[in-house]
């Protein structure tokens, strides 16, 4: 199920590290208010593929188009004003600063009120109002994620980019984080992109792409992913 | 030009010397020692307080033979090495570049103020060239360039051996990963202390060579200037890590300095400004190197490893 | 004696506040630039040439005029745009080649120099002074002589210190330094330039340098390796500070100049009591060193590490 236009397209995107490319002619797409998930084993491209969206990465071939816009290799910190924010799998928060200040640091180009954003923040993940002092070095594993989400989010982003929110967790926390991801989108208009190796995440998205090895192999709407045995057992297998 | 070219073959000698060991420590195992010019001053005083004549109040006078004043020179220096590489060789790049720096300064002071060790800054002179009883004096130059020669090649023979030796692999290991050679069970301290301690003995030696080739020192002989930063170029224009390198770069660059000098001499600037001009020039050239020719300067090795550092390299 | 620990206060000041453009850049930009002793150096120079040309005027009580005010602020200007240009120039291209540190030790070191070098040519090696004349002082109890200028150096020191300490932990753009120290990729990601991080990073460590230099020509005097000798000193205040602590970079300092004015005078009163004959005066900086040493060896994280100081 399509909501709403295409905000963010990636088209034929290769790119890679040095001379080891990694990613090969990919091309995904974001609609509006939708959740999307790729999916991928370990090695697959998948934080390639993120970073080169979030200019984190130059892609060797392709373009990023974000709102019609040619963001292809913008530097991160002007994407962000796009209005896309990336939450990466590692270094997504200042270790050597409180829950505060990494939230603040959050907002740091944000223009509107950003008490609005703290209380919606307490209002998905009440711990982290108990630890605002704490630095954030010294938290858990779940807190530490739900730290970077919020990060990420403290600017009221049109695009949400989550890499491997979940990876490391609990089975428990792994169901309130995209719980929590869920009500973003739902409560806070988000659209949400996000990346995982586990299929724990496709029921709560909308669509779904399977990357191997560097290639979108697979695209779909999310119940017919998990319907079919056919394409469980292309990601599982080989 | 015939006296010209028997100094050349001196001091070219003498800081070839002096390059090679601070080459072991730089361009071998990655060490920035600051305090070059500290263990030259402190090997040069060591051979002239064991190798002098009587002194009148000053420690020294021991009349020893040429060889125990290289003797002693090496072991004064190498044990200053060793201390500051004790205290502060754990330390990361910068800090113990900073302490080098430091015991350089210290040595430098307290020659400076224990007129009782080293005559103060009223320094030392009627220094006697090895030999030179046997000599008159218009070859007393050439021997000493032909000893002070031979001496660096056997250094330099020395040296060769030891870095390609399995110590010397190490070293090199070290220099390029640190991390990953301490896997392999090597202590990464032990090896640079050693690496430490032996080029400030070839320092050390140097120094007494320099003493005895000038026939008067006093402190203000080894400057930072002279003793430090042109030893590093030397290793630079040489190549890093390069024992070769390190001896054609002394003798080239020691070239250009004296030459350098001469000709100042002919130009209507006052002779007060010519060091501080020279001086000016090589801190250029220098930084002018790392910018745009880095390559001469860390020895061909580091740029491979340098980006295989870079953790984009570790694909999700 | 109580004399000695009053210099010492003074000279500390002097340390930190030199220190403390050293430790911006220890850090936001992880690596010790010693060039910061030549350029407190040329901070002080500077001004001096700008006074040749502003009249110094007067103010009551202290022994210089609104004319060293300004002499300073330009100075600052100056040595700011020269320590962002030699930072753009000269370390940019080596941050962006993800170059090994080796490398800005390197420049530093050629740049300590050239620095020097230069400072000899224009001004020649006498010593100077900001003013001449005779200064004056106040004699207290206990063999302080003090002059209103070095209580002015020490009281602005720690108001600059508290600012400095303000606006790093309190505000917006200090945090996102801190941040960018942290993790300049995420910080880049928030919306944080790293570009305008250092160049914000060298035009404070610029203004805190000249201030300290002016400072230590209108204390003491101005002489062309006046930063060199103080640059153990500097490192002492940075490190053992912590690592660039703000407040322990200001107790670090006041720590080593007391050390080398009331230490070198009591290691005197012992020596000559004992038979001893060292001169302490050649020797304060040797002091500063050994207790480098000492330090770095029993508490490498700083000896405030634990206490309120630590930052």
């Amino acid at each position: 199920m399509n909501k709403g236009e295409k905000i963010l397209e990636v088209k034929d995107v290769t790119a890679g590290y040095g001379p080891v490319d990694v990613l090969f002619d990919a091309s995904i797409e974001v609609n509006k208010g939708e959740f999307v998930v790729v999916i991928g084993p370990n090695g697959a491209g998948k934080t390639t593929l993120m970073r080169t969206i979030d200019g984190v990465l130059k892609p060797k071939k392709g373009k990023v188009m974000f709102n019609g816009e040619n963001i292809t290799g913008m530097d991160p910190s002007d994407i962000l004003t796009k209005g896309i924010s990336y939450v990466p799998q590692e270094g997504n928060i200042f270790t050597d600063m409180s829950v505060m200040d990494n939230l603040e640091m959050g907002a740091y180009t944000y223009e509107g009120d950003i008490q609005e954003r703290l209380d919606m923040i307490f209002d998905l993940f009440p711990i982290l109002k108990e630890r605002l002092k704490q630095t954030s070095g010294n938290l858990s594993g779940g807190q530490r994620q739900m730290l970077a989400i919020s990060r990420g989010i403290m600017i009221d982003p049109s695009l949400l980019i989550l890499d491997e929110p979940t990876s490391g967790l609990q089975p428990n926390l792994v169901t309130d984080v995209l719980d929590s991801i869920l009500r973003l989108q739902e409560e806070e208009d988000m659209t949400i992109l996000l990346v995982a190796q586990t299929e724990q995440a496709i029921p709560a998205a909308d669509r779904g792409y399977l990357l191997r090895s560097g290639e979108i192999i697979f695209e779909a709407p999310t119940d017919t992913l998990l319907d079919n045995d056919q394409v469980m057992n292309l990601y599982f297998g080989g | 030009m015939i006296a010209y070219i028997a100094a050349l073959l001196c001091m070219g000698s003498v800081y070839a010397i002096i390059t090679l060991g601070y080459n072991l420590q730089w361009g071998y195992t990655g060490l920035f020692n600051l305090s070059v010019f500290g263990l030259a001053a402190a090997g040069g005083y060591t051979s002239v307080i064991l190798t002098g004549a009587t002194a009148g109040g000053r420690l020294g006078g021991y009349g020893l033979p040429f060889i125990i004043g290289l003797v002693g020179a090496a072991m004064v220096s190498g044990i200053l090495g060793g201390l500051i590489g004790m205290a502060t060789l754990h330390l990361e790049f910068g800090f113990f570049a900073i302490s080098t720096l430091g015991l350089g300064m210290t040595i430098q002071i307290i020659l400076k103020n224990e007129q009782w060790l080293s005559n103060g800054v009223w320094g030392i002179g009627g220094i006697h060239k090895p030999l030179s009883g046997f000599v008159g004096n218009d070859l007393s130059n050439w021997v000493y360039g032909i000893l002070a020669f031979l001496i660096m090649l056997l250094i330099f023979y020395l040296l060769e051996r030891v870095v390609k030796s399995p110590w010397g692999r190490i070293q090199m290991a070290i220099k390029e990963d640190e991390k990953l050679t301490e896997m392999l069970g090597k202590k990464v301290f032990s090896y640079r202390f050693q690496s430490l301690v032996l080029g400030s003995m070839i320092i050390g030696i140097g120094g007494a060579m320099f003493a005895h080739y000038q026939g008067y020192i006093n402190p203000m002989s080894y400057t930072d200037i002279m003793m430090c930063f042109l030893p590093l170029l030397m290793v630079v224009a040489g190549g890093s890590g390069n024992n070769k390198g390190s001896i054609v770069g002394a003798f080239v660059i020691w070239g250009a300095w004296s030459v350098s000098e001469m000709v100042a001499g002919y130009l209507p600037i006052s002779s007060a400004k010519i060091p501080h001009i020279r001086t000016l020039v090589v801190g250029i050239v220098i930084i002018s190197l790392l910018r745009w020719r880095p390559t001469g300067i860390i020895g061909r090795e580091q740029a491979v490893s340098s980006t295989a550092k870079n953790k984009d390299i570790i694909a999700s | 004696m109580l004399g000695s620990i009053v210099n010492g206060i003074i000279l500390g000041s002097i340390i930190t506040l030199g220190g403390l453009g050293i430790s911006y850049i220890l850090l936001i930009q992880n690596y010790f630039n010693f060039t910061g002793g030549t350029f407190f150096t040329l901070g002080a120079y500077l001004a001096f040439a700008f006074l040749s040309i502003i009249p110094m005027g007067s103010f009551p009580v202290v022994s210089f005029g609104p004319g060293l005010i300004l002499a300073l602020i330009l100075s600052m200007i100056v040595l700011a745009i020269i320590m962002t240009a030699v930072d753009k120039f000269l370390y940019q291209p080596l941050r962006k080649r993800n170059s090994p540190f080796m490398f800005f030790y390197l420049t530093a070191f050629g740049m300590l120099f050239v620095l020097r070098s230069l400072i000899y040519l224009i001004w020649g090696p006498q010593l100077k002074n900001y003013i001449s004349g005779v200064r004056k002082t106040y004699h207290l109890a206990g063999g302080i002589n003090i002059s209103p200028d070095e209580i002015f150096v020490v009281l602005a020191t720690l108001i600059i210190v508290g600012i400095v300490y303000y606006f790093q932990y309190y505000t917006k753009l200090g945090k996102a330094m801190l941040a960018t120290a942290n993790d300049s990729r995420l910080a880049e990601i928030s919306g944080i330039k790293n570009k305008h991080v250092h160049t914000t990073v060298t035009i404070i460590a610029g203004v805190l340098t000249a201030t300290a230099g002016v400072f230590y020509g209108l204390a003491i005097q101005l002489r062309p390796i006046m930063g060199f000798t103080l640059l153990m000193a500097m490192f002492f205040a940075v490190v053992c500070g912590g690592d660039g602590a703000i407040l322990g970079t200001l107790g670090a300092g006041l720590i080593i100049g007391i050390t080398q004015e009331f230490g070198s005078e009591i290691l005197q009163v012992i020596f000559d009591s004992t038979g001893i004959p060292i001169e302490m005066s050649g020797y304060k900086q040797v002091l500063a060193f050994l207790l480098l040493i000492v330090i770095l060896t029993t508490k490498p994280h700083g000896i405030f590490q634990g206490t309120f100081l630590e930052r």
